[in-house]
């Protein structure tokens, strides 16, 4: 039986939705505890759809987890707000943390050097060695708590707080593809080239997005994720491995 | 059976592929793209015996010159002014009105010259474009780098397959259609938004500024956003906020005080703070303002933003009812040979 645990869920709260134009309702948790706020919207997205699958609601076009609240965009043509929160209303009094099965994923990362030319830097201002960072970064299991910014790119929580560091000043114009760095809490992998500010610490020799799968994105929020460190020779090997299927992501619920 | 193809000899400054976009994967980042005003690309596919969802070229600013292998029908939408320029082999030319269809020959060039009342036009060609479907969308998004051709913006000397013209009509009676009053298309500065979700982060000053003031569309302008210049939006204690999702026509406010309005191409989740909405029917319209022109807003409540989604649609397939074959194509070459014929 699924236990319930946002109870602290305000029945009265008159923030609890918002409205993103006559085509976005959001239902906002804001009220919980941060962390609750992020497994609570994620939750509601995992019941929203099952009654969607039921054909319980209609009209939704698509549902868009964010760190304290739960974007449900919608077609006006269909439905309207007042019929949604009506919907979601009764869901809030009943959610629990059953989301179905969470997927672990072991992720190979080559650490420093050409690929992490963040690390050093980061070692002389956190005040440890090199090998110290890349041992707390893979020590800790990391959560997916949302995706966004490109496809397949996931914001993963729970990196260690002896690594906390804010982005840096100035942003690189061009991270290059598959890079993994740090900043707060988080860890990030970039899947396109992209401007980003946040500390490169390494690379990761599999595709986060590829359009050719039937199933192009690798990580999803709620997702647990560990790193664990390659070498560049090992490294070389997955990245053909993986284009030629030889090579599997370990992925276990 | 041979392959159809579009080519860009001239492909301008930022066309894409785009349909009715890929809706439905945001929680994964991916973008949900697609046309930017999606009436026009709509009756684009009309004109054209498409159906709605087929794919068409989104053209920005124009300067656009294409030739297809094959005998096609193809309609210039999201413009009232702007025109089809065709010429033959022969530097005949012939003008065609935005809004109708016509037969072009296989071969012949088709130009688009700078868009005179829109940023933003489309080009529907009989069959569609047929670049490849990523989750059941042609539409490209360049920054993501997925979709429409190889992932990015057309360029100069790109062949693009088509599909097979589904009426496989290639006799010179292809149907062709117009509509009379392309209204619905013509020039907007005054936009309606839903305020929030984050209004309550604003100073009632900001509100009221923001309601009230005029803006101007600056350069900064791509399929993701449009930056505003104008008067500043001052925060109540800064501009962060706990990322979360993006709508389209989302008004993000970052920490300098001047907004973006998020279009197709929209991260899906964001960190600033988003004081209102522009609301759905409002779009179409707002991805045709050009950089330097005005941009104002004012305030509706969800319940009307609603209504007026329903009633925009209505009005658009009211438009669509009102189809009707076109006046024959003046073709000034057949006119020079007229005069040849009867000469004095």
């Amino acid at each position: 039986m699924a236990m319930f645990i946002f109870q602290q869920l305000q029945q009265d709260y008159d923030r609890r939705f918002l409205s993103a134009g006559g085509h976005g309702l959001v239902v906002n948790m804001d009220d919980l505890p941060a962390d609750q706020a992020t497994k609570a919207a994620r939750a509601l997205a995992h019941v929203i759809k099952a009654a969607m699958a039921e054909q319980a609601l209609s009209g939704i076009e698509d549902i868009i987890p964010g760190l304290t609240n739960l974007l449900v965009q919608y077609n006006p043509l269909v439905t309207t707000a007042a019929t949604l929160k009506q919907s979601i209303r009764p869901m809030l009094a009943e959610l629990s943390d059953d989301v179905g099965a969470v997927r672990h994923i072991r992720m190979p990362c080559c650490y420093g050097g050409e690929f992490g030319p963040d690390l050093d830097e980061l070692a002389n201002t956190l005040g440890m060695s090199a090998d110290d960072i890349i041992a707390k970064h893979q020590a800790n299991t990391l959560e997916v708590a949302i995706m966004g910014f490109l496809p397949g790119l996931a914001y993963m929580k729970g990196v260690d707080e002896a690594l906390y560091l804010p982005r840096r000043k100035t942003p690189r114009a061009r991270v290059p593809a598959l890079s993994v760095a740090i900043a707060m809490d988080q860890t990030v992998i970039y899947p396109l080239p992209s401007p980003g500010g946040w500390h490169i610490i390494g690379r990761i020799p599999v595709e986060l997005f590829d359009a050719n799968k039937e199933e192009p994105v690798l990580l999803k929020s709620g997702d647990k994720v560990t790193f664990y460190p390659i070498d560049i020779n090992e490294y070389n090997k997955i990245k053909s491995d993986y284009k030629s299927g030889r090579f599997l992501i370990e992925i276990s619920t | 059976m041979t392959t159809s193809f579009i080519t860009f000899r001239r492909a301008g400054p930022y066309s894409t592929v785009q349909d009715m976009g890929r809706t439905g994967h945001q929680s994964v980042g991916v973008p949900e793209s697609g046309a930017l005003n999606r009436f026009a690309l709509k009756l684009g596919n009309r004109l054209v015996g498409n159906p709605d969802h087929a794919a068409g070229i989104e053209i920005c600013m124009g300067g656009v010159t294409v030739s297809i292998n094959t005998t096609r029908r193809v309609a210039l939408t999201g413009t009232v002014d702007s025109t089809l320029l065709i010429t033959d082999a022969y530097g005949h030319q012939m003008e065609i009105k935005a809004n109708r269809s016509v037969t072009v020959r296989a071969g012949l060039s088709i130009m688009i010259n700078a868009l005179s009342d829109t940023n933003t036009a489309y080009l529907a060609v009989s069959g569609g474009i047929g670049t490849p479907l990523l989750y059941q969308s042609r539409s490209t998004s360049p920054n993501a780098m997925i979709g429409g051709w190889q992932g990015r913006c057309i360029a100069d000397g790109d062949q693009l397959p088509l599909l097979d013209d589904q009426s496989a009509d290639t006799s010179e009676n292809m149907s062709e259609w117009m509509i009379e009053n392309p209204d619905m298309f013509a020039p907007k500065d005054m936009f309606r938004v839903v305020l929030g979700p984050q209004d309550n982060r604003f100073t009632e000053q900001a509100i009221t500024t923001f309601l009230s003031s005029e803006y101007t569309v600056s350069p900064l302008l791509n399929r993701m956003g449009m930056r505003l210049d104008g008067d500043l939006l001052t925060h109540i204690d800064n501009a962060d906020i706990a990322s979360d999702g993006i709508v389209t026509g989302s008004i993000q406010v970052p920490g300098d005080g001047m907004p973006i309005i998020l279009l197709a191409d929209h991260q899906t989740t964001g960190g600033y703070t988003k004081i209102a909405t522009v609301i759905q029917p409002d779009i179409p319209a707002l991805a045709s303002r050009k950089p330097g022109q005005a941009v104002r807003f004012t305030a509706v409540s969800v319940d009307e933003a609603e209504t007026l989604s329903r009633q925009a649609e209505d009005q658009f397939q009211a438009m669509l009812k009102q189809m009707v074959a076109p006046p024959p194509v003046i073709d000034i070459a057949s006119l020079y040979q007229l005069g040849d014929t009867t000469g004095d």
